[in-house]
């Protein structure tokens, strides 16, 4: 296992070396650089070629990557050209509230979906498998803007149980206790509509994976020994059913940092997303491939926990 | 028993409460008059589109967003007056010019303290205008300061200090110019810094010195409270201001909210204020009774751009039948719904330089385009209801347009259906993000485009109109263009009266409008809006929440 997982952290390397090659190159592709689109008038128009210089926007492509890759590895990511803040300042100060969203939004979706979708696979063709199914359906057409509009319409608007915008209530001043109750108060909105699509398609996959589940030989067995009926749910259909969750846990893992920019704008929550598309709009590099680095990493190391996670969970499974 | 004593305590409850309701809702009847003196305290929120950077240091910021949020913290030494003259004094006591106008004397008020308790002196003005020069200052406010004698030779690490700048005494400072100006006032960086904070710190640092990001030491009527990065500023009331006893408000607090939520928002109350309303939400807000909202023409507008370079647009008359044939009111009209006004002119409505004479410059007349057209040799000589270029060969023209304004998007082939109707054949190009579109209309890789200007209360056009500014974007090279902008700003007769710098900028105005390089389009009207509650408010070309008004706004006691 030892060198499974070291052979896996090897190959990391290259790929995200790769990786940084193919946006670095999609990024010179965009017309226009950090500067270009900044026209202000009351702003000489040598300033901009100034920065340029400066920050090494007018020497080649190529000697730019290593420019950039070789800070990189040093651990210095750079300094946004657009505000001549240090990245690692401007990641720190939202990430913590990306990775707080995302949480939520995973917990929201796991203790929502996997229960209807337990109930739904108990009682399938019946009302209430109707009912959620299509349920499920329009959660998995729902843009998570309108998703996102609706719910602060429903919940902030017409009755007041919910803020709609920031993570914690302005000139407050909580702390303590108060503190993160507030903050679980502001994320309730955001988190549900970070999590709709999520739980709909997990309560469709695990509707269908316990119907398959229910269907095995040895289901038939277990009843035919005698087991209780929620017996035999627990110990032998959900385990076998939940695997392949597993591996969606892990992978989910992976994409807590990628932020969700619609649902961060909308409810004007600062996390990695908004930051993200920002710095694609304003051709901001340092901060786009620091970003995108963070989130490569994070799918890579959540795709291998992932496998790892399977491998424990299934004693089919071995790597050497 | 039990019962009816039951009964009698529910009878007595429910008319409790309904005599309790009762009272609440008269309660809401009386907060709906105004109230009569100002009164301290009260909370006023503010909103904004997009988080403040965390820039809070005047030099550095060059996020709008920052400016925003640290606007009340930091006083200027003076300040425009509702009539567009700088004269309104603020740290600044009083000031003259030599007779020469080449040196300023600025008199600073005694009174004025930093929130830190400490003087606002003349050291801090020097400070201020050295730091800016230095040769590492990284900001973008160097050309404020580059018309002090002796500030380039600073910027170019020739020379340690600044020789244009004299301290007289701890409140007089002496500013030589290398030469007189009649805007040198308008152009002049005048929001000081405090020195003692910055001393020492190496100007590269700065703009990430803990005072910059986390605890700004500022002037102003409010100082900062909290700072919650990308979400939210709160200040708080100066109680040493030196202006007695205002402001009147405790908090001012500045949220980020989604333009998406604004309109909500601002109709539950968790926002007052609201700006940069778009025209198509004019009527919604205006039927919110608890909610006042003003418009005043935007100081800038939208214009189609000509490269005069391109040998396809050369022809001043072929420039001047398009301007004729774009019905300009039907789309201040039709797209502003009425909120918005035709312009002629690189002027404001409510500048003392805007050329009355221009107001009903190139009114909407397709014959007369059609005709102009003619004149330059354009004819449609194979009755494709399309017109040929002079040699007789097919002539079309494209049109670019950016994405990020909606109202500027719909216009564009609105335009191009205008112009089809004199015999122009305009190809409208696929919309581009504002940054790649820019940069198209930078490289040169457009004929006609779409985009905007904002102007500043002072006139002068240099920096966009002279040949030799890099944004020229049409290459509109005139000699006399020149002359007169630089004439309106440098020769004697402009620097001593305003009225024949008007006049200046009024040959000046009427030469463009006949060459013809920009179709001026529209100016959308800057509509905002506010709760009612927020007493004191008042409107005019700055808006409703310029710094210097903010002193006077107050809130009932009884809606604190």
């Amino acid at each position: 296992m030892t060198t499974y997982i070291l052979r896996r952290l090897l190959v990391m390397i290259p790929v995200l070396f790769t990786i940084s090659v193919i946006l670095f190159t999609m990024i010179q592709f965009a017309p226009g650089d950090a500067f270009t689109g900044q026209l202000d008038p009351n702003v000489d128009a040598r300033y901009y070629e100034e920065m340029r210089q400066r920050f090494g926007l007018d020497k080649s492509p190529v000697e730019q990557y290593f420019l950039w890759a070789g800070n990189f590895v040093k651990g210095e990511l750079g300094i946004s050209f657009r505000h001549k803040i240090p990245v690692s300042e401007m990641i720190s100060g939202r990430i913590g509230n990306t990775f707080f969203l995302a949480v939520c939004a995973l917990i929201l979706t796991y203790v929502l979906a996997i229960p209807l979708g337990i109930y739904s696979a108990q009682h399938p063709y019946g009302k209430v498998d109707y009912t959620l199914t299509g349920a499920a359906f329009v959660g998995l057409s729902m843009p998570s803007f309108f998703a996102g509009i609706l719910l602060i319409y429903l919940f902030a608007f017409k009755v007041r149980w919910f803020p709609f915008s920031g993570t914690v209530t302005a000139g407050a001043g909580y702390e303590g206790i108060a503190l993160w109750l507030d903050k679980l108060h502001h994320v309730v909105l955001p988190a549900l509509t970070l999590a709709i699509i999520n739980i709909a398609s997990y309560m469709r996959y695990t509707r269908a994976s316990v119907l398959e589940a229910k269907q095995q030989d040895y289901v038939r067995t277990a009843f035919a020994k005698g087991v209780p009926a929620p017996l035999v749910l627990r110990r032998h259909v959900l385990r076998n059913a939940l695997l392949p969750l597993v591996t969606l846990f892990g992978l989910d893992l992976g994409l807590l940092f990628s932020g969700a920019v619609i649902t961060e704008t909308i409810f004007s929550w600062p996390g990695l997303g908004q930051l993200l598309f920002e710095a694609v709009v304003n051709r901001d590099y340092p901060i786009l491939m620091a970003t995108t680095m963070l989130i490569s990493v994070c799918v890579l190391v959540g795709n291998l926990v992932a496998d790892i996670l399977y491998g424990v969970v299934d004693p089919r499974i071995r790597y050497d | 028993m039990k019962r009816k004593s039951f009964l009698i305590a529910m009878i007595f409850v429910l008319s409790l409460s309904a005599f309790l309701a009762a009272c609440g809702q008269q309660a809401d009847h009386s907060s709906g008059e105004s109230a009569g003196e100002p009164v301290p305290g009260g909370t006023v929120t503010l909103s904004m589109f997009s988080a403040p950077k965390g820039v809070f240091n005047p030099i550095f910021y060059e996020d709008q967003y920052d400016w925003y949020a640290m606007d009340y913290a930091f006083d200027d030494l003076w300040a425009y007056d509702d009539k567009l003259q700088l004269n309104v004094p603020i740290l600044a006591e009083k000031w003259e010019f030599s007779d020469d106008g080449k040196v300023l004397t600025i008199h600073l008020r005694k009174n004025a303290k930093w929130h830190d308790g400490e003087p606002i002196t003349a050291d801090d003005l020097i400070f201020t205008w050295e730091t800016i020069a230095d040769p590492d200052y990284s900001g973008p406010r160097y050309y404020m300061v580059e018309m002090i004698k002796g500030a380039q030779e600073k910027h170019e690490g020739k020379a340690k200090t600044i020789s244009g700048l004299t301290k007289v005494d701890d409140h007089t400072v002496k500013v030589e110019f290398e030469h007189a100006q009649a805007n040198a006032l308008d152009n002049l960086w005048d929001h000081p810094i405090p020195k003692h904070v910055y001393e020492g710190v190496p100007v590269k640092e700065m703009p990430n010195h803990e005072a910059t990001k986390k605890n700004p030491i500022g002037s102003g009527p409010f100082k900062f409270k909290e700072i919650k990065p990308n979400e939210y500023v709160v200040l708080e009331k100066n109680p040493d201001y030196y202006v007695e006893g205002k402001p009147y408000l405790d908090q001012i607090i500045w949220k980020v909210i989604s333009q998406d939520v604004a309109i909500a928002a601002l109709q539950n109350g968790e926002i007052d204020f609201l700006s940069n309303i778009s025209p198509a939400e004019f009527e919604t807000i205006e039927a919110m009774e608890h909610i006042e909202i003003k418009e005043t023409q935007y100081f800038g507008y939208q214009y189609l751009g000509f490269k005069v370079n391109n040998p396809k647009l050369k022809d001043k008359k072929l420039r001047q039948a398009i301007t004729y044939g774009i019905n300009r009111q039907a789309l201040v009209d039709g797209l502003l719904k009425g909120h918005g006004s035709v312009l002629n002119q690189h002027m404001p409505k409510a500048s003392w330089a805007y050329n009355e004479k221009l107001e009903d410059a190139y009114p909407y007349d397709p014959d007369k385009a059609k005709q102009l057209l003619e004149e330059a040799g354009y004819k449609d000589t194979n009755g494709d209801g399309f017109v040929e270029d002079p040699k007789g060969k097919p002539f079309s023209l494209r049109l670019d347009y950016p994405t990020g304004d909606e109202i500027r998007e719909k216009s564009a082939p609105i335009i191009a259906e205008d112009l089809k109707k004199i015999g122009l054949k305009v190809e409208v190009a696929k919309p581009r993000e504002f940054a790649a579109h820019a940069d198209a209309v930078e490289k040169d890789k457009v004929e006609m485009w779409l985009m905007g200007w904002s102007l500043t209360p002072d006139p002068d056009p240099s920096g966009i109109w002279l040949s030799t500014d890099p944004w020229n974007y049409p290459h509109w090279k005139n000699k006399k263009s020149d002359q007169l902008i630089r004439d309106a700003v440098r020769s004697p007769e402009a620097i001593r009266d305003q009225n024949k710098r008007k006049e200046i900028y009024a040959e000046w105005t009427e030469l463009v409008s006949e060459e013809a390089p920009y179709v001026f389009l529209y100016s959308q009207n800057l509509i905002e809006a506010w709760n009612k509650r927020v007493q004191g408010v008042t409107f005019d070309w700055r808006g409703a929440i310029e710094h210097y008004k903010v002193t006077d706004w107050w809130i009932p006691k009884d809606q604190q």
